[in-house]
């Protein structure tokens, strides 16, 4: 009887204790989500104590080609070892903005440079002016240092010659051949609400022909594109596979080399642009291995594996680039204002949205 | 003395094994309600001031075409894919042709075939240079648009829906169509008033399924609609275009209403209807040797059959094109045989996989324990506490990848449980999402071995501790099995939930091929898919041998034989006359 | 309304279930086909019943061939084993199920399915659900089921395996009632053989496949052509026995250590010498202070209107054999020496499987 009732009371006992300690989690725990999140940051001191880990490797958010090589030619050069993930710009702010505070990644490389302008108006970068970015011209680097051009990003017409050849139209040289009715539904252009690139493209051509004759221009263009693509890679792809016969991409010299027969134009009539910065991410336990990354890239030698590796004309003037990339004198850029188009962003994607989205 | 101490121990060892129960409440409400809560706190603009823009957002502008669109594809798209499952499993079950095994082979591959992989064959198969609409059929089309999609998601959730319906047709107790033939039905009033009616269970989990399956795919949309969005595709963007991970977060929650409208349908349709158990059990044996010899009519038959090539011929043209584009030149173009892809994702690439394969083992290892654990906590315990906890444990079948991925970024970033940016919160996150299965199943074990069982062991002397390990553990191996196959195979294919999740560190194979074809890789997304389904074949038939290893099986076979032997000894003994 | 089956052979995977089985059932007549389990007695049925196609052997019900014909065109109703009653239907609709696929009017299907509810005694249950119903309920409106829609012939595949002993044996009297209402002629297939006596007209044992003997169940009883039969129909005392010699004609037997004379010849001779085996039931042996057997009483069993006796024979001890006796003559203890014998007249007599008296 006795015992009998001791053993009741002790199971009684443990769940009682493990009642409260689950109350004291589930406590500390529903504080604990209220408080930080609140203010957004916490003391990043503690927090970035606790998980130093060094001999860990480069953590870096990439929006870039040809990684592999890229970070196998750093490590090689520098011993420092990396590890990368490739994500858009967007889904790389999105994860810092997530992450900030206790930042995951250490450094940002390559990406759309308006997303780096947000992310350093945000306080997600770290300052550092590489002693190499003096050999980088002023227009592509960021006066405070937040981050600073690696490349040049141009947007060309991808052009799938076969198909091309098999209607009997003229590879299009500037961006009015486009408005050729022959090309109807032969045009792909991504959503410039979701892709860089578009948004690069329209901005500069509003900048270039002006608000009103830019939008007619628009109008006009709407008429061959059968549907904006999701994603920035869905233009080059369609065009490569023949899908389409022209897509309005970055990535041209990309499919090129994998070796679909496609033609990439630069459009003589005003090549829209941006450069790709590297930056590193504010918070990072890892700053001295992230500057040296930034260092690096921006050596004569680092830019010379990024060009090769990712085909695109350099920064730093001077570095080799292979023969199948440009160099930035035979084209035609467009005076791009990158403020102002920043300023414009969600008016002009507005504005497209009601007027011309399918 | 020894013998008491040792007493003590013992029951000390059972305080604390049925202490530890409380762990299981807690972990569900960790790790499945608290996330959950977390979206709709974000949806609502929390942290911050509360707001309902976000709904607005998507309500009073034309974003509210997208609700419309995401059902417009997930309704026709899981409807087909349930017809087609039960038609498949009709002709695989029921008309005695040989061949099933081979079958179901191809069942599995359209399950084990990573996501992406269908979208992109059908474009090389059936887009404008498609080698059968182009090369073949010399056509000139683009099939991009919500059709595609239906068309695409149908077959492939139908191998779903046909393993659940299957399952169902060949557990069902065939006495009740042979009382329904015998009373003068005719074979289709027989399918129509007695197999249809029996296999509601089976349909509706089919539908809720491959609906939930539907919602949360955003692959296919982006690759093959042509611009046509929906609710899941527009999620992933405004996580990753716009950086709105508010509005990716309401957008998530409607995303949820369908698929717990379905859920609850699912539990309305069935109700208190339990046909399955009520199959008894003595009769089987005898009535399994006994499938009626009369087939379907011929004509039905052909249809079927014809309904069965064009499935296969689905998975087999997915797969020959994974082979393909893994092995030429240039993915869709250049069809020269070339080792290149798989040089160029030999190096980082491998590490992807190699976390694919780590993920999956543990959770495959670990998950299905929860599910048992839990379903064994829950066992007999009535009231709404329990009722409730059961609920939360078979929500995650329903929560859409993407959901659960974003809200556990949203609550385990910060204090008091840090996560992310460690393998555990992805072990975790996939533990949880594979929970229902082993869950449901370890249940369906429990219901059938009455409670009488453990009363018998609790009876003979054997604390709690005992009865689980050494009673319901075996019971439910099974259902551990069960359990462990399915999570294997959904953490080496997954995308949507963990995307957001992994980090550079910790790269999984399905995101690889996600950004190959990202890059426009296209012969490198396939050589990572070739390789992805290799080994989650190997991984299966690994996990398969491992599980005939006699040790514990066989124990447990043979124990539950002999129990079996001296039954029926005793019953033979009762009625044999005096000899 | 006669069912002839001919013939009927069946086999699964190389095994024979059925192995060439004659049967006729006369018209009105309840035949009850038992078996130990395996024997085909299922699978027979299911020929009957159309649901097993046999490999060959015909099906003749009221003299016309009906083999070949699918189940729903055959004048048979099947009240099948657990009842096989629909889950996903109330009463009433399981009942009318038969009467909708013969495609009747609706007005008429309500009338059938009243009056064949009041003849089973559960109108009240018509709009229940089935797993609302106790097992004897099931069981009835099983048996409304078949009945409603007027069959040829019957066929009961062990309806009553899953009941208590007592609702046993009520519903075994309740379907002897219906049976001899309706006049449908039935086979009855169950492997208890107590059910097989107290229901059927005629009693057909089967064995592997094959029908050890037909006969009425007195016949069975107290005749049992095979020591199978012997054996598996109610109790009994199964012995080997030896064949020592003849006095005369009178063969003279040696058992449980002493001789007996038979009164009649065996039909034939297996020779001096050899070993053959006597079979008797336990109300053949009785107590008598002249008997030529010393039993010892081990165990006794009271069953109200006898009182069963395991006894041990002197010469061979550990062997328990059975006496019943009626409760008045029933007054010895476990441990008593009780003289027992055995009249010639009740032996029967086998020997390699064959009857020889």
């Amino acid at each position: 009887m006795f015992i009998k009732k001791w053993k009741k009371r002790k199971n009684g006992l443990i769940v009682l204790l493990l009642l409260t300690v689950m109350a004291a989690v589930m406590v500390s725990g529903c504080g604990g989500v209220a408080g930080p999140t609140e203010n957004g940051v916490e003391e990043p001191g503690e927090e970035t104590a606790e998980r130093t880990a060094p001999g860990k490797p480069l953590q870096i958010y990439a929006a870039y080609g040809g990684l592999q090589e890229i970070m196998d030619a750093f490590t090689q050069d520098t011993g420092i070892p990396v590890e990368f993930i490739s994500m858009s710009s967007g889904e790389v702010l999105s994860r810092m903005r997530a992450e900030k505070g206790r930042p995951l990644g250490d450094v940002w490389f390559g990406g759309g440079v308006d997303s780096f302008m947000v992310a350093a108006e945000e306080g997600l970068l770290e300052a550092y002016v590489s002693p190499e970015s003096e050999y980088i011209e002023e227009r592509f680097k960021d006066p405070d240092g937040y981050w600073t051009g690696v490349s040049i990003v141009l947007v060309t017409f991808v052009v799938n010659k076969e198909l091309a050849e098999e209607r009997g139209i003229p590879i299009p040289e500037t961006w009015d051949d486009l408005l050729d009715e022959r090309l109807q539904g032969e045009i792909l252009m991504p959503n410039p609400g979701i892709s860089g690139t578009a948004f690069t493209a329209m901005a500069s051509i509003l900048q270039r022909l002006g608000e009103e004759e830019g939008w007619d221009y628009l109008a006009m263009l709407d008429e061959n594109i059968p549907y904006y693509a999701e994603r920035g890679s869905e233009p080059p792809n369609k065009a490569s596979l023949g899908e389409v016969m022209i897509g309005i991409s970055p990535d041209g010299v990309n499919a090129k080399r994998e070796g679909y027969p496609v033609e990439v134009v630069y459009p003589s009539d005003g090549t829209a642009w941006w450069h790709s910065p590297v930056a590193i991410i504010a918070g990072t336990p890892n700053l001295e291995a992230a500057k040296e990354f930034v260092d690096w890239t921006l050596t004569e030698r680092g830019q010379e594996i990024l060009a090769f590796n990712s085909p695109r004309p350099s920064t730093r003037p001077g570095a080799p680039i292979p023969d199948d990339v440009p160099s930035l004198e035979t084209l035609n850029l467009v005076d791009y204002n990158f403020e102002r188009a920043a300023r414009e962003r969600d008016a002009i994607v507005d504005k497209w949205q009601l007027n011309l989205a399918k | 003395m020894a013998a008491k101490l040792s007493q003590i121990t013992a029951e000390a060892r059972d305080s604390i094994f049925r202490g530890m129960g409380m762990l299981i409440p807690l972990s569900l409400l960790v790790f499945i309600l608290y996330p959950f809560f977390r979206v709709f706190l974000s949806s609502l603009g929390v942290p911050g001031p509360f707001t309902l823009q976000y709904y607005s957002q998507v309500f009073f502008s034309p974003k509210v075409i997208l609700v419309w669109n995401t059902l417009l594809v997930s309704v026709p798209s899981s409807l087909l894919a349930t017809a087609l499952g039960l038609l498949l499993a009709l002709l695989v079950v029921r008309s005695g042709l040989p061949g099933r095994g081979f079958f179901n082979l191809f069942a599995i591959f359209n399950i084990i075939s990573p996501p992406f992989v269908s979208a992109l064959s059908f474009i090389m198969l059936f887009g404008r240079r498609g080698l059968i609409t182009r090369d073949l059929l010399g056509l000139d089309v683009q099939l991009f648009g919500w059709e595609s999609i239906v068309v695409l998601q149908a077959f492939g959730h139908a191998s779903v829906a046909y393993l659940v319906i299957a399952t169902l047709l060949s557990r069902m107790d065939r006495e009740l169509e042979n009382a329904a033939r015998d009373l003068g039905a005719s074979e289709s009033r027989v399918f129509f008033s007695v197999t249809l009616p029996l296999l509601t269970p089976g349909l509706t989990a089919a539908f809720v399924l491959s609906f939930t399956l539907s919602l949360a795919d955003f692959g296919t949309p982006l690759l093959v609609g042509g611009g046509f969005r929906v609710l899941a595709s527009e999620a992933y963007l405004q996580v990753i275009g716009q950086y709105n991970m508010a509005l990716a977060a309401a957008l998530c929650v409607l995303l949820l209403l369908p698929c717990l409208a379905v859920f609850r349908l699912e539990k309305l349709i069935l109700g208190e209807r339990s046909f399955l158990s009520e199959a008894p059990v003595q009769a089987i044996g005898s009535r399994k040797k006994e499938v009626s010899s009369r087939g379907f009519h011929p004509l039905v038959t052909a249809l079927l059959l014809f309904i069965a090539l064009l499935f296969i011929m689905f998975s087999l043209s997915i797969f020959l094109t994974i082979v393909t584009g893994a092995f030429t030149n240039i993915w869709g173009y250049d069809y020269t045989l070339s080792l290149k892809h798989f040089e160029a994702i030999w190096g980082q690439g491998l590490k992807s996989v190699r976390n694919s394969i780590t993920f999956a083992l543990w959770v495959a290892l670990c998950g299905p324990m929860v599910g048992i654990v839990t379903a064994y906590y829950l066992a007999g315990r009535r009231g709404s506490a329990a009722r409730f906890l059961e609920f939360t444990a078979i929500l995650p079948f329903v929560i859409p990848g993407p959901f659960l991925g974003i809200s556990y970024v949203l609550s385990f970033h910060r204090p008091p449980l840090v996560l992310t940016g460690t393998a555990l919160i992805i072990i975790l996150l996939c533990i949880f999402r594979e929970l229902p299965i082993s869950f449901k199943a370890a249940q369906a074990v429990l219901r059938q071995v009455s409670e009488n069982l453990a009363m018998a062991s609790l009876d003979l002397g054997a604390n709690h501790r005992q009865t689980f390990t050494r009673i319901f553990l075996p019971l439910t191996a099974p259902a551990y099995r069960v359990g462990m196959i399915h999570a294997f195979i959904h953490v080496m294919t997954t995308i949507g939930a963990i995307i957001f999740l992994i980090t550079p560190r910790y790269k999984v194979a399905t995101f690889e091929i996600f950004d190959a074809t990202n890059r426009g890789s296209l012969g490198q997304g396939a050589a990572f898919a070739l390789l992805l389904i290799v080994l989650t074949v190997a991984g299966l038939v690994i996990l398969n041998l491992a599980w005939k290893i006699p040790s514990f099986r066989h124990r447990h076979k043979e124990r539950l034989q002999k129990w079996n032997f001296t039954w029926k000894t005793s019953k033979k003994a009762t009625t044999a006359p005096g000899r | 309304m006669e069912l002839y089956l001919e013939n009927i052979k069946k086999s699964y995977n190389g095994t024979r279930a059925v192995d060439g089985v004659t049967l006729a059932v006369p018209s009105g007549k309840i035949l009850a086909l038992v078996g130990p389990s395996g024997c085909g007695k299922t699978t027979l049925l299911r020929v009957a019943a159309g649901l097993v196609e046999p490999d060959s052997g015909k099906t003749v019900i009221d003299g016309r061939d009906i083999s070949g014909q699918p189940p729903y065109r055959r004048p048979t109703a099947t009240v099948f084993q657990n009842y096989a009653l629909f889950p996903h239907l109330n009463v009433y609709d399981n009942v009318a199920y038969g009467l909708k696929a013969r495609r009747l009017q609706k007005k008429e299907i309500g009338e059938k399915v009243r009056e064949i509810l009041s003849l089973m005694r559960i109108t009240e249950l018509s709009g229940r659900k089935i797993n609302e119903l106790s097992g004897g309920q099931q069981q009835r409106v099983a048996l409304a089921r078949s009945l409603v829609v007027n069959p040829q012939v019957l066929l009961f595949d062990e309806p009553l395996s899953s009941l208590d002993a007592r609702l046993r044996v009520e519903m075994r009297e309740e379907i002897k009632r219906l049976q001899q209402k309706t006049g449908i002629t039935s086979i009855y297939v169950t492997h208890d053989q107590e059910e097989a006596l107290a229901i059927a007209h005629q009693v057909a044992v089967m064995r592997e496949g094959k029908i050890e003997q037909v006969g009425s169940p007195r016949d069975i009883y107290c005749s049992p052509q095979t020591p199978f039969v012997a054996g598996f129909i109610g109790w009994g005392n199964l012995l080997e026995a030896q064949l020592t010699g003849h006095a005369g004609k009178r063969p003279l037997l040696r058992f449980w250590g002493e001789e007996v004379s038979l009164p009649a010849s065996l039909k034939e001779n297996p020779g001096d010498g050899s070993t053959i085996q006597v079979f008797f039931r336990p109300e053949q042996v009785l107590p008598s202070s002249n008997g030529a057997w010393k039993g010892l009483i081990r165990q006794v069993t009271f069953l109200g209107y006898l009182v069963r006796y395991f006894f041990e024979v002197e010469a061979e001890p550990d062997r328990y054999h059975v006496m019943d006796l009626p409760m008045e003559q029933a007054h010895y203890e476990a441990g008593d020496s009780v003289p027992v014998h055995v009249p010639p007249e009740a032996l029967i007599v086998y020997h390699n499987g064959r009857r020889l008296l």
